[in-house]
């Protein structure tokens, strides 16, 4: 069994980190714009953690989807008209946990899934067809660009000076120039050694300007800079919408203790829904966990967790980013078998837990807890870092 | 005749690809609006040609454009290109 595991885990480790070697400038883009609550949920395909493996107690854990496995034994699954299908296996996420003593010795195992049933959040799958940014790109910057890239091309081509190595060589320096202008990311296209960034732009901003059109916040758009601008606050507007839509999962997860007997297993729901501008969250969530780790004797143990409340995401800044969450939740817990004579069978608790930004990926969560029926509190602090999500491209 | 073939991966597009096929020397051109990757086929007559490729990559994807017939000249700069930009025009020339 040991055996088994360690060999299943070093395949997914290579096959993992083989595959961590996407491009990763849009990803990016993407999750900064996630909030903390659905990154702890579902948005990572890969999170490796390495905590703590200096210490006496050391695990190696690996958590990804059956669609990045797959994609890497046969990449045309990555094509659009396939990408569309795999939808269970993209949605198909897994983890397992293998946890080391001091001496690098199996000493337990944690695995588990998750469904996402409703995953409306996948932007990989957006269309903005027909909307202001399909207008802006494909008709004001595309059809202005098209008119440039035809009078430059005729000029290069028609050029009986040129060799015909030398028109390919200034064909590729146009198309440089084009994807150079097209990236919102390049502000100061002045100081570009490619000529044709300055001949493009000489032919582009008049036809720009010609159009009269308006930025999302009402400025006119006099050249690329305007444009390109209204262009990236649309598509960054649109993909934020969809942290709000619907998001719900199912899982299931058991471990093994250091005979590779299981002894825990839980089944889990979650639903998350917020409201078009993402400044809420509705978040609802249900446990159903059955345990054998009490150490007198075997005394499984069912509970029953469930919680209900709304995230609020405050203080956003540029790109939507949110740098401090808070969310409020009523709590219902009950003990369903086997609960102890000092222990309270059912309990209700409200619930405060807020979470600050101290980085792209690192979050620190301060949890309070209520106890309603017996006028307690009590507080933890808890610091915890995703790695950030992983898709290869 | 050519063909060309569009190819968008790690998603799919958020905005229709286009296509242009201008004839340099005439008004005979050829415009096209596609939702996804396709392979296609043009009889052209002949002439010199500027093919342009436009649209918007699926948020960490790629698209792959490739262009091949019976060319007497090109295509030029190259016959295949891959972008990963979000946004991208990608021209190509070729004379039939």
């Amino acid at each position: 069994m040991k055996k088994q595991i360690t060999i299943v885990i070093a395949i997914l480790m290579s096959a993992g980190l083989y595959a961590q070697t996407g491009k990763t400038s849009l990803k990016q883009i993407n999750e900064n714009s996630k909030s903390g609550n659905f990154k702890d949920i579902f948005s990572s395909f890969y999170r490796l953690a390495t905590e703590n493996l200096a210490g006496d107690n050391k695990y190696i854990e690996i958590n990804t989807t059956l669609f990045a496995l797959r994609s890497n034994a046969n990449p045309d699954l990555l094509k659009d008209y396939n990408y569309k299908k795999a939808k269970f296996s993209r949605n198909f996420k897994f983890d397992f946990k293998v946890s080391l003593d001091s001496t690098f010795k199996y000493s337990g195992f944690t695995g588990g899934f998750t469904i996402a049933l409703i995953n409306d959040r996948d932007k990989t799958l957006a269309n903005f067809t027909g909307t202001e940014l399909d207008s802006k790109f494909t008709t004001n910057m595309s059809g202005a660009l098209l008119t440039v890239q035809t009078n430059l091309t005729t000029t290069i081509v028609s050029n009986t000076t040129l060799s015909q190595e030398n028109k390919s060589v200034a064909l590729d320096s146009l198309n440089q120039a084009v994807k150079y202008i097209l990236d919102p990311g390049k502000t100061n296209l002045t100081g570009s050694t490619n000529p044709y960034v300055s001949q493009v732009l000489a032919q582009l901003n008049p036809l720009i300007a010609a159009q009269n059109s308006t930025a999302i916040d009402g400025t006119p758009i006099t050249d690329r800079d305007g444009l390109i601008k209204d262009i990236d606050d649309l598509q960054t507007q649109y993909y934020n919408l969809f942290d709000s839509k619907a998001l719900w999962t199912v899982s299931a997860d058991g471990s093994a203790d250091t005979d590779g007997k299981f002894n825990k297993a839980s089944f889990g729901t979650i639903f998350l829904k917020g409201n078009k501008t993402a400044w809420n969250e509705i978040d609802i969530r249900a446990k159903l966990a059955y345990s054998d780790t009490v150490a007198t004797g075997s005394l499984p143990r069912l509970n029953f967790n469930g919680t209900a409340g709304i995230n609020f995401k405050l203080f956003k800044a540029e790109h939507e980013k949110s740098f401090f969450e808070a969310k409020v939740a009523l709590e219902y817990s009950s003990i369903l078998r086997n609960a102890m004579a000092t222990e309270d069978k059912d309990k209700f608790l409200g619930n405060a837990e807020i979470r600050i930004r101290l980085m792209d990926d690192l979050w620190i969560p301060l949890i309070v807890k209520y106890d309603v029926e017996n006028a307690n509190f009590l507080g933890f602090l808890n610091i915890s870092y995703n790695f950030g999500g992983f898709k290869k491209t | 005749m050519i063909t060309i073939s569009v190819t968008v991966s790690g998603g799919t597009t958020p905005l229709p690809i286009k296509l242009t096929i201008d004839n340099l020397d005439n008004q005979h051109d050829v415009k096209i609006s596609k939702d996804g990757s396709f392979t296609q086929d043009f009889d052209l007559p002949g002439g010199r040609y500027m093919i342009v490729v436009s649209g918007m990559n699926p948020l960490g994807g790629s698209t792959e454009i490739s262009v091949s017939g019976t060319f007497t000249s090109g295509p030029m700069p190259d016959s295949t290109s891959t972008t990963n930009n979000q946004f991208y025009s990608v021209l190509f020339y070729g004379e039939i």
